[in-house]
Protein backbone atom coordinates (compact mmCIF):
# COMPACT_ATOMS: atom_id res chain seq x y z
CA UNK A 1 0.00 0.00 0.00
CA UNK A 2 1.44 2.95 -0.96
CA UNK A 3 0.52 6.76 -0.79
CA UNK A 4 0.08 8.89 -3.58
CA UNK A 5 2.58 12.16 -3.76
CA UNK A 6 -0.67 14.20 -2.51
CA UNK A 7 -1.28 11.78 0.25
CA UNK A 8 1.87 11.91 1.62
CA UNK A 9 2.11 15.55 1.24
CA UNK A 10 -0.79 15.85 3.27
CA UNK A 11 0.33 13.18 6.18
CA UNK A 12 3.58 14.86 6.03
CA UNK A 13 1.88 18.26 6.73
CA UNK A 14 -0.42 16.47 9.02
CA UNK A 15 2.69 15.31 10.86
CA UNK A 16 4.56 18.47 11.05
CA UNK A 17 1.25 20.61 12.69
CA UNK A 18 1.20 17.67 15.63
CA UNK A 19 -1.19 15.19 14.72
CA UNK A 20 -0.52 12.11 16.91
CA UNK A 21 -2.42 10.13 14.44
CA UNK A 22 -1.17 11.46 11.60
CA UNK A 23 2.41 10.38 12.91
CA UNK A 24 1.13 6.91 13.29
CA UNK A 25 0.35 6.66 10.25
CA UNK A 26 3.41 7.86 8.67
CA UNK A 27 5.30 5.30 10.77
CA UNK A 28 3.60 2.66 9.77
CA UNK A 29 3.85 3.33 6.10
CA UNK A 30 7.18 3.50 6.36
CA UNK A 31 8.78 1.25 9.41
CA UNK A 32 9.21 -1.78 7.70
CA UNK A 33 11.46 0.17 4.65
CA UNK A 34 13.61 1.42 7.65
CA UNK A 35 13.60 -1.13 9.95
CA UNK A 36 15.28 -3.31 6.74
CA UNK A 37 18.03 -0.53 6.76
CA UNK A 38 18.64 -0.55 10.09
CA UNK A 39 18.87 -4.33 9.89
CA UNK A 40 21.07 -3.92 7.68
CA UNK A 41 23.42 -1.37 9.07
CA UNK A 42 23.07 -2.82 12.66
CA UNK A 43 25.29 -5.94 14.19
CA UNK A 44 21.81 -7.52 15.45
CA UNK A 45 17.94 -7.03 15.73
CA UNK A 46 17.97 -5.34 19.18
CA UNK A 47 20.50 -2.45 18.16
CA UNK A 48 18.25 -2.09 14.69
CA UNK A 49 15.31 -1.62 16.77
CA UNK A 50 17.04 1.21 18.55
CA UNK A 51 18.20 2.76 15.42
CA UNK A 52 15.04 2.63 14.13
CA UNK A 53 13.81 4.17 17.52
CA UNK A 54 16.20 7.07 17.00
CA UNK A 55 15.45 7.26 12.94
CA UNK A 56 11.92 8.09 13.69
CA UNK A 57 12.03 10.87 16.46
CA UNK A 58 14.94 12.45 14.36
CA UNK A 59 12.69 12.23 11.27
CA UNK A 60 9.69 13.62 13.49
CA UNK A 61 11.57 15.84 14.61
CA UNK A 62 12.97 17.81 11.42
CA UNK A 63 10.03 16.94 9.26
CA UNK A 64 9.58 20.70 8.94
CA UNK A 65 12.55 20.91 7.13
CA UNK A 66 11.26 18.87 4.35
CA UNK A 67 10.25 20.92 1.58
CA UNK A 68 9.02 18.44 -0.99
CA UNK A 69 11.24 18.57 -3.18
CA UNK A 70 12.34 15.28 -4.37
CA UNK A 71 11.13 11.91 -2.84
CA UNK A 72 10.03 12.03 0.74
CA UNK A 73 11.14 8.19 0.55
CA UNK A 74 14.26 8.86 -0.42
CA UNK A 75 14.62 11.59 2.57
CA UNK A 76 13.81 9.10 5.07
CA UNK A 77 15.94 6.91 3.98
CA UNK A 78 19.03 9.00 4.11
CA UNK A 79 17.92 10.50 6.72
CA UNK A 80 17.84 6.50 8.62
CA UNK A 81 20.95 5.37 7.17
CA UNK A 82 22.96 9.07 8.66
CA UNK A 83 20.96 7.91 11.96
CA UNK A 84 22.84 4.66 11.74
CA UNK A 85 26.05 5.67 10.62
CA UNK A 86 25.94 8.31 14.05
CA UNK A 87 24.59 5.32 16.38
CA UNK A 88 27.47 3.34 15.41
CA UNK A 89 29.78 5.87 15.70
CA UNK A 90 28.32 6.58 19.02
CA UNK A 91 28.77 2.87 20.24
CA UNK A 92 32.35 2.71 18.79
CA UNK A 93 31.02 0.51 16.83
CA UNK A 94 32.79 0.73 13.69
CA UNK A 95 36.80 -0.41 14.69
CA UNK A 96 37.93 -0.47 10.91
CA UNK A 97 40.74 -3.25 12.00
CA UNK A 98 42.96 -4.49 9.03
CA UNK A 99 42.68 -8.15 10.72
CA UNK A 100 39.74 -9.00 12.08
CA UNK A 101 38.95 -12.36 10.55
CA UNK A 102 39.64 -13.91 14.06
CA UNK A 103 37.14 -11.80 15.44
CA UNK A 104 33.88 -13.81 14.14
CA UNK A 105 33.05 -17.04 12.97
CA UNK A 106 31.92 -17.61 9.24
CA UNK A 107 30.81 -20.93 10.05
CA UNK A 108 27.70 -22.30 8.42
CA UNK A 109 24.66 -21.01 9.67
CA UNK A 110 21.67 -23.39 10.17
CA UNK A 111 18.43 -22.88 8.74
CA UNK A 112 19.32 -21.07 6.21
CA UNK A 113 16.33 -21.84 3.98
CA UNK A 114 16.05 -23.17 0.58
CA UNK A 115 17.39 -19.94 -0.46
CA UNK A 116 18.96 -17.16 -0.17
CA UNK A 117 16.34 -14.35 0.32
CA UNK A 118 16.05 -11.29 2.13
CA UNK A 119 16.40 -13.10 5.45
CA UNK A 120 19.65 -15.29 4.65
CA UNK A 121 21.28 -12.07 3.25
CA UNK A 122 20.68 -10.42 6.63
CA UNK A 123 22.09 -13.27 8.30
CA UNK A 124 25.03 -12.92 5.89
CA UNK A 125 25.38 -9.15 6.93
CA UNK A 126 24.75 -9.77 10.51
CA UNK A 127 28.38 -12.08 10.56
CA UNK A 128 29.80 -9.10 9.02
CA UNK A 129 32.59 -6.93 11.45
CA UNK A 130 30.58 -3.40 11.35
CA UNK A 131 33.59 -1.62 9.07
CA UNK A 132 32.72 -4.09 6.58
CA UNK A 133 29.03 -4.26 6.95
CA UNK A 134 28.70 -0.61 7.10
CA UNK A 135 31.15 -0.04 4.21
CA UNK A 136 29.48 -2.75 1.80
CA UNK A 137 26.22 -1.24 2.77
CA UNK A 138 27.51 2.37 1.83
CA UNK A 139 29.22 1.60 -1.29
CA UNK A 140 27.37 -1.58 -3.10
CA UNK A 141 23.53 -0.81 -1.57
CA UNK A 142 23.55 2.84 -1.42
CA UNK A 143 25.41 3.32 -3.94
CA UNK A 144 28.32 5.90 -2.51
CA UNK A 145 31.50 6.77 -3.97
CA UNK A 146 34.68 5.58 -1.78
CA UNK A 147 35.08 9.34 -1.51
CA UNK A 148 31.54 9.85 0.16
CA UNK A 149 32.32 6.85 2.25
CA UNK A 150 35.66 8.15 3.46
CA UNK A 151 34.05 11.38 4.08
CA UNK A 152 30.94 10.47 5.93
CA UNK A 153 33.13 7.69 8.26
CA UNK A 154 36.00 10.28 8.52
CA UNK A 155 38.20 7.00 7.30
CA UNK A 156 40.79 7.22 4.46
CA UNK A 157 39.72 6.21 0.77
CA UNK A 158 41.48 3.14 1.12
CA UNK A 159 40.47 2.11 3.92
CA UNK A 160 36.99 2.11 2.50
CA UNK A 161 38.46 0.20 -0.40
CA UNK A 162 39.88 -2.62 1.79
CA UNK A 163 36.72 -3.15 4.11
CA UNK A 164 34.73 -3.49 0.84
CA UNK A 165 37.28 -5.94 -0.37
CA UNK A 166 37.24 -7.69 2.47
CA UNK A 167 33.53 -7.71 2.93
CA UNK A 168 32.89 -9.33 -0.32
CA UNK A 169 35.54 -11.75 -0.01
CA UNK A 170 33.63 -13.20 3.43
CA UNK A 171 30.41 -12.79 2.04
CA UNK A 172 31.35 -14.85 -0.85
CA UNK A 173 32.91 -17.28 1.42
CA UNK A 174 29.46 -17.49 3.26
CA UNK A 175 27.74 -18.33 0.12
CA UNK A 176 30.28 -20.82 -0.91
CA UNK A 177 30.03 -22.45 2.60
CA UNK A 178 25.74 -22.25 1.94
CA UNK A 179 26.86 -24.55 -1.28
CA UNK A 180 28.65 -27.04 0.59
CA UNK A 181 26.02 -27.65 3.28
CA UNK B 1 40.39 -3.95 -7.38
CA UNK B 2 38.47 -7.42 -7.85
CA UNK B 3 36.12 -6.39 -10.20
CA UNK B 4 35.15 -10.49 -9.87
CA UNK B 5 33.16 -9.83 -7.09
CA UNK B 6 30.98 -7.21 -8.01
CA UNK B 7 28.09 -9.84 -8.81
CA UNK B 8 28.01 -9.78 -4.87
CA UNK B 9 27.31 -6.55 -4.78
CA UNK B 10 24.75 -6.61 -6.97
CA UNK B 11 23.06 -9.68 -5.41
CA UNK B 12 22.67 -8.08 -1.99
CA UNK B 13 21.60 -4.85 -3.63
CA UNK B 14 19.27 -6.35 -5.09
CA UNK B 15 17.46 -8.55 -2.63
CA UNK B 16 18.43 -6.07 0.54
CA UNK B 17 17.90 -2.11 -0.97
CA UNK B 18 13.98 -2.23 -1.21
CA UNK B 19 13.36 -4.60 1.37
CA UNK B 20 10.97 -4.71 3.90
CA UNK B 21 11.15 -6.10 7.20
CA UNK B 22 8.44 -5.73 9.64
CA UNK B 23 9.54 -3.66 13.00
CA UNK B 24 9.16 -5.63 15.80
CA UNK B 25 5.83 -5.03 17.65
CA UNK B 26 6.11 -2.37 20.25
CA UNK B 27 8.65 -0.37 18.81
CA UNK B 28 6.41 2.58 18.18
CA UNK B 29 5.21 3.20 21.60
CA UNK B 30 8.65 3.42 22.29
CA UNK B 31 9.21 5.87 19.65
CA UNK B 32 5.73 7.76 20.70
CA UNK B 33 6.82 7.72 24.26
CA UNK B 34 10.07 9.43 23.46
CA UNK B 35 9.49 11.77 20.84
CA UNK B 36 7.19 15.21 20.97
CA UNK B 37 4.75 13.09 18.99
CA UNK B 38 1.18 14.66 19.13
CA UNK B 39 2.66 17.79 20.34
CA UNK B 40 2.18 21.49 18.25
CA UNK B 41 6.12 20.61 17.37
CA UNK B 42 6.03 22.61 14.17
CA UNK B 43 3.90 26.62 15.25
CA UNK B 44 4.49 29.03 12.36
CA UNK B 45 3.79 26.26 9.37
CA UNK B 46 1.70 27.72 6.77
CA UNK B 47 -2.08 26.66 6.09
CA UNK B 48 -1.84 27.62 2.58
CA UNK B 49 1.63 27.36 0.35
CA UNK B 50 2.85 30.11 -2.08
CA UNK B 51 1.69 28.02 -5.17
CA UNK B 52 -1.98 28.09 -3.58
CA UNK B 53 -2.19 31.46 -3.09
CA UNK B 54 -0.82 32.41 -6.79
CA UNK B 55 -3.40 29.91 -8.10
CA UNK B 56 -5.81 31.37 -6.12
CA UNK B 57 -5.32 34.78 -6.80
CA UNK B 58 -5.54 33.81 -10.82
CA UNK B 59 -9.25 32.09 -10.37
CA UNK B 60 -11.08 34.06 -8.22
CA UNK B 61 -13.72 34.38 -11.02
CA UNK B 62 -13.94 30.51 -10.29
CA UNK B 63 -15.06 31.53 -6.49
CA UNK B 64 -17.51 29.20 -5.05
CA UNK B 65 -19.35 29.26 -1.71
CA UNK B 66 -20.27 25.70 -0.02
CA UNK B 67 -21.09 24.92 3.58
CA UNK B 68 -20.48 22.20 5.25
CA UNK B 69 -21.88 20.77 8.39
CA UNK B 70 -19.24 18.53 10.64
CA UNK B 71 -19.86 16.24 12.94
CA UNK B 72 -17.21 17.21 15.90
CA UNK B 73 -16.79 20.98 17.59
CA UNK B 74 -13.85 22.21 15.93
CA UNK B 75 -10.18 21.94 17.73
CA UNK B 76 -7.77 23.80 16.99
CA UNK B 77 -4.55 22.33 16.95
CA UNK B 78 -1.45 24.67 16.08
CA UNK B 79 -1.47 28.09 16.23
CA UNK B 80 -0.40 30.13 13.10
CA UNK B 81 -0.02 33.84 12.02
CA UNK B 82 1.09 33.45 8.24
CA UNK B 83 -2.15 31.27 7.65
CA UNK B 84 -4.26 33.80 8.50
CA UNK B 85 -2.30 37.13 6.61
CA UNK B 86 -2.03 34.87 3.40
CA UNK B 87 -6.04 34.48 3.75
CA UNK B 88 -6.55 38.16 4.10
CA UNK B 89 -4.26 38.67 0.77
CA UNK B 90 -6.35 36.58 -1.00
CA UNK B 91 -9.30 37.86 0.73
CA UNK B 92 -8.91 41.66 -0.53
CA UNK B 93 -8.29 40.57 -4.01
CA UNK B 94 -11.34 39.31 -4.47
CA UNK B 95 -14.86 41.72 -5.40
CA UNK B 96 -17.34 39.71 -3.62
CA UNK B 97 -15.96 39.75 -0.06
CA UNK B 98 -17.92 37.10 1.50
CA UNK B 99 -15.59 35.92 4.08
CA UNK B 100 -13.86 37.81 6.54
CA UNK B 101 -10.82 36.42 8.25
CA UNK B 102 -10.84 37.52 11.71
CA UNK B 103 -7.62 39.12 12.64
CA UNK B 104 -7.63 38.33 16.13
CA UNK B 105 -8.18 34.30 15.69
CA UNK B 106 -5.48 32.62 14.90
CA UNK B 107 -5.97 28.78 15.19
CA UNK B 108 -6.19 26.47 12.61
CA UNK B 109 -7.86 22.93 12.81
CA UNK B 110 -7.16 19.70 10.57
CA UNK B 111 -10.12 17.64 9.20
CA UNK B 112 -9.75 14.15 9.27
CA UNK B 113 -12.23 13.49 6.23
CA UNK B 114 -13.81 15.16 3.57
CA UNK B 115 -16.84 16.95 4.74
CA UNK B 116 -20.27 17.06 2.28
CA UNK B 117 -21.11 20.09 0.53
CA UNK B 118 -23.78 22.06 -0.62
CA UNK B 119 -23.90 23.92 -3.84
CA UNK B 120 -23.87 27.51 -4.08
CA UNK B 121 -27.56 27.62 -5.23
CA UNK B 122 -28.55 25.65 -1.90
CA UNK B 123 -26.48 27.93 0.67
CA UNK B 124 -27.50 31.04 -1.40
CA UNK B 125 -31.12 30.11 -0.72
CA UNK B 126 -30.26 29.02 3.10
CA UNK B 127 -28.85 32.58 3.51
CA UNK B 128 -32.07 33.68 2.30
CA UNK B 129 -34.12 31.72 4.48
CA UNK B 130 -32.20 33.04 7.63
CA UNK B 131 -30.30 29.43 8.40
CA UNK B 132 -27.02 30.06 7.94
CA UNK B 133 -25.01 32.88 8.72
CA UNK B 134 -21.75 34.33 8.07
CA UNK B 135 -19.62 34.57 11.17
CA UNK B 136 -16.09 33.08 10.84
CA UNK B 137 -13.68 33.24 13.26
CA UNK B 138 -11.39 30.39 12.44
CA UNK B 139 -9.64 29.42 9.39
CA UNK B 140 -8.92 25.70 8.26
CA UNK B 141 -6.40 23.49 6.70
CA UNK B 142 -8.93 21.53 4.92
CA UNK B 143 -7.82 17.80 3.70
CA UNK B 144 -10.79 17.87 0.26
CA UNK B 145 -11.76 14.48 -0.82
CA UNK B 146 -10.67 12.63 -3.29
CA UNK B 147 -12.20 14.17 -6.70
CA UNK B 148 -10.55 17.11 -7.04
CA UNK B 149 -7.96 19.34 -5.93
CA UNK B 150 -9.75 22.16 -4.39
CA UNK B 151 -7.85 25.07 -2.61
CA UNK B 152 -9.90 26.31 -0.25
CA UNK B 153 -10.52 28.68 2.63
CA UNK B 154 -12.10 27.42 5.58
CA UNK B 155 -14.47 29.90 8.00
CA UNK B 156 -16.63 28.77 10.93
CA UNK B 157 -18.41 29.21 13.41
CA UNK B 158 -18.16 27.10 16.31
CA UNK B 159 -21.17 27.12 18.22
CA UNK B 160 -23.17 26.58 15.40
CA UNK B 161 -21.03 24.02 13.93
CA UNK B 162 -21.44 25.21 10.54
CA UNK B 163 -18.54 25.82 8.28
CA UNK B 164 -18.16 27.86 5.06
CA UNK B 165 -16.04 26.50 2.46
CA UNK B 166 -14.66 28.75 -0.01
CA UNK B 167 -13.23 27.24 -2.91
CA UNK B 168 -11.19 29.17 -4.76
CA UNK B 169 -9.75 27.26 -7.58
CA UNK B 170 -11.02 23.59 -8.60
CA UNK B 171 -8.43 21.74 -10.22
CA UNK B 172 -9.25 18.09 -12.33
CA UNK B 173 -7.59 15.69 -11.16
CA UNK B 174 -5.17 14.04 -14.35
CA UNK B 175 -5.86 10.68 -14.20
CA UNK B 176 -2.56 8.47 -15.51
CA UNK B 177 -4.69 7.35 -18.99
CA UNK B 178 -4.94 10.84 -19.66
CA UNK B 179 -1.96 13.10 -19.13
CA UNK B 180 0.01 10.19 -20.45
CA UNK B 181 0.03 7.90 -23.41
CA UNK B 182 1.17 4.24 -22.72
CA UNK B 183 1.18 1.69 -24.24
CA UNK B 184 -1.46 -1.32 -24.30
CA UNK B 185 0.14 -3.55 -21.91
CA UNK B 186 3.12 -2.99 -19.67
CA UNK B 187 5.63 -5.63 -20.45
CA UNK B 188 6.96 -7.75 -17.67
CA UNK B 189 8.75 -10.19 -16.28
CA UNK B 190 6.54 -13.45 -16.14
CA UNK B 191 8.32 -15.37 -13.99
CA UNK B 192 12.54 -15.32 -12.88
CA UNK B 193 12.63 -18.78 -11.09
CA UNK B 194 14.50 -19.54 -7.94
CA UNK B 195 15.27 -23.37 -8.31
CA UNK B 196 15.02 -25.52 -11.56
CA UNK B 197 16.11 -29.60 -11.39
CA UNK B 198 17.93 -30.50 -14.86
CA UNK B 199 17.86 -33.62 -14.69
CA UNK B 200 16.34 -35.00 -18.15
CA UNK B 201 12.84 -35.65 -16.06
CA UNK B 202 10.45 -33.87 -18.68
CA UNK B 203 9.77 -31.41 -15.90
CA UNK B 204 11.53 -28.00 -15.19
CA UNK B 205 15.03 -29.13 -16.74
CA UNK B 206 16.25 -26.27 -18.16
CA UNK B 207 16.74 -22.26 -16.23
CA UNK B 208 15.34 -19.43 -18.28
CA UNK B 209 13.44 -16.27 -17.98
CA UNK B 210 9.68 -16.02 -18.85
CA UNK B 211 9.80 -12.26 -19.80
CA UNK B 212 7.94 -9.94 -22.61
CA UNK B 213 10.57 -9.33 -25.84
CA UNK B 214 12.68 -6.68 -24.61
CA UNK B 215 14.89 -4.63 -27.15
CA UNK B 216 17.92 -5.36 -24.96
CA UNK B 217 19.02 -8.76 -23.24
CA UNK B 218 21.87 -9.86 -21.25
CA UNK B 219 21.69 -12.99 -19.15
CA UNK B 220 24.93 -14.24 -16.85
CA UNK B 221 25.01 -17.47 -15.30
CA UNK B 222 28.19 -17.39 -12.41
CA UNK B 223 28.98 -19.46 -9.33
CA UNK B 224 29.13 -17.40 -6.28
CA UNK B 225 33.08 -17.47 -6.70
CA UNK B 226 32.61 -15.72 -9.71
CA UNK B 227 33.52 -18.39 -12.30
CA UNK B 228 31.22 -17.42 -15.17
CA UNK B 229 28.88 -20.29 -16.70
CA UNK B 230 26.62 -19.02 -18.83
CA UNK B 231 25.83 -16.12 -21.25
CA UNK B 232 22.65 -15.36 -23.42
CA UNK B 233 21.55 -12.25 -25.51
CA UNK B 234 18.51 -14.41 -26.83
CA UNK B 235 15.70 -14.49 -24.17
CA UNK B 236 14.56 -17.93 -25.66
CA UNK B 237 17.57 -19.27 -24.63
CA UNK B 238 17.79 -21.78 -22.05
CA UNK B 239 20.69 -23.05 -19.91
CA UNK B 240 20.61 -26.50 -19.15
CA UNK B 241 22.73 -26.72 -16.07
CA UNK B 242 25.80 -27.38 -17.69
CA UNK B 243 29.72 -26.08 -18.43
CA UNK B 244 31.72 -27.24 -20.51
CA UNK B 245 29.81 -30.06 -21.73
CA UNK B 246 30.09 -31.09 -17.55
CA UNK B 247 27.36 -31.26 -15.32
CA UNK B 248 27.69 -29.08 -12.79
CA UNK B 249 26.76 -29.69 -9.29
CA UNK B 250 23.86 -29.40 -6.89
CA UNK B 251 24.06 -26.30 -5.29
CA UNK B 252 23.45 -22.43 -5.74
CA UNK B 253 24.58 -19.63 -8.95
CA UNK B 254 24.45 -16.18 -9.48
CA UNK B 255 21.80 -14.79 -12.48
CA UNK B 256 22.66 -11.56 -13.25
CA UNK B 257 19.93 -10.23 -15.79
CA UNK B 258 20.47 -6.92 -17.94
CA UNK B 259 17.35 -6.19 -20.34
CA UNK B 260 15.96 -2.79 -21.44
CA UNK B 261 12.14 -3.23 -22.95
CA UNK B 262 11.85 -0.34 -24.97
CA UNK B 263 14.30 1.85 -26.64
CA UNK B 264 13.81 4.58 -24.67
CA UNK B 265 13.21 3.17 -21.18
CA UNK B 266 15.84 2.18 -18.48
CA UNK B 267 18.12 -0.19 -18.90
CA UNK B 268 17.07 -2.97 -15.44
CA UNK B 269 19.24 -5.09 -14.06
CA UNK B 270 18.30 -7.68 -11.95
CA UNK B 271 19.85 -10.99 -10.26
CA UNK B 272 18.94 -13.54 -8.16
CA UNK B 273 20.32 -16.65 -6.51
CA UNK B 274 19.07 -20.01 -8.65
CA UNK B 275 19.39 -23.13 -7.57
CA UNK B 276 20.29 -26.36 -9.34
CA UNK B 277 19.03 -29.83 -8.06
CA UNK B 278 19.17 -32.88 -9.96
CA UNK B 279 18.18 -34.86 -7.29
CA UNK B 280 14.18 -36.54 -6.86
Amino acid sequence: MSLSPEEEKKLVKRCVSGDAQAQEELYHHFSALLFSICMRYAPNRTMAQDFLQDSFIKAFNSLHKFRFEGSFEGWLKRLTVNCCLDQLKKHKRIPFQENIESAYNLGTSNGVLELLEAKSMMEMMHKLPDGYRTVFNLFAIEGYSHAEIAKKLGVSESTSKSQLFKARKSLQVMLEALNNE
Amino acid sequence: MSKELEHIDQLFKETLQNATIPAPSGAWQAIASKSAVGSSAAVGSAVITKMTVTAALVVVSSLLIYTVTKDKPLKPKAKTIQSVQKAQAIDLSQENKLVEINEKVESNAIFQEAPQVESMAEVQKRNQKGETQIAPTESIQFNINKHANLDVFVSAESSKETIEVKVLEEKPVLKDDESMPKPQREKEIRLFPNYFSPNVDGSNDSFYIDMDEPVMYQMTITSPTGDLLFVSTDPKKKWNGMYNGRILPNGTYIVSLVYQFYNNSKVETKSKLVKLERSK
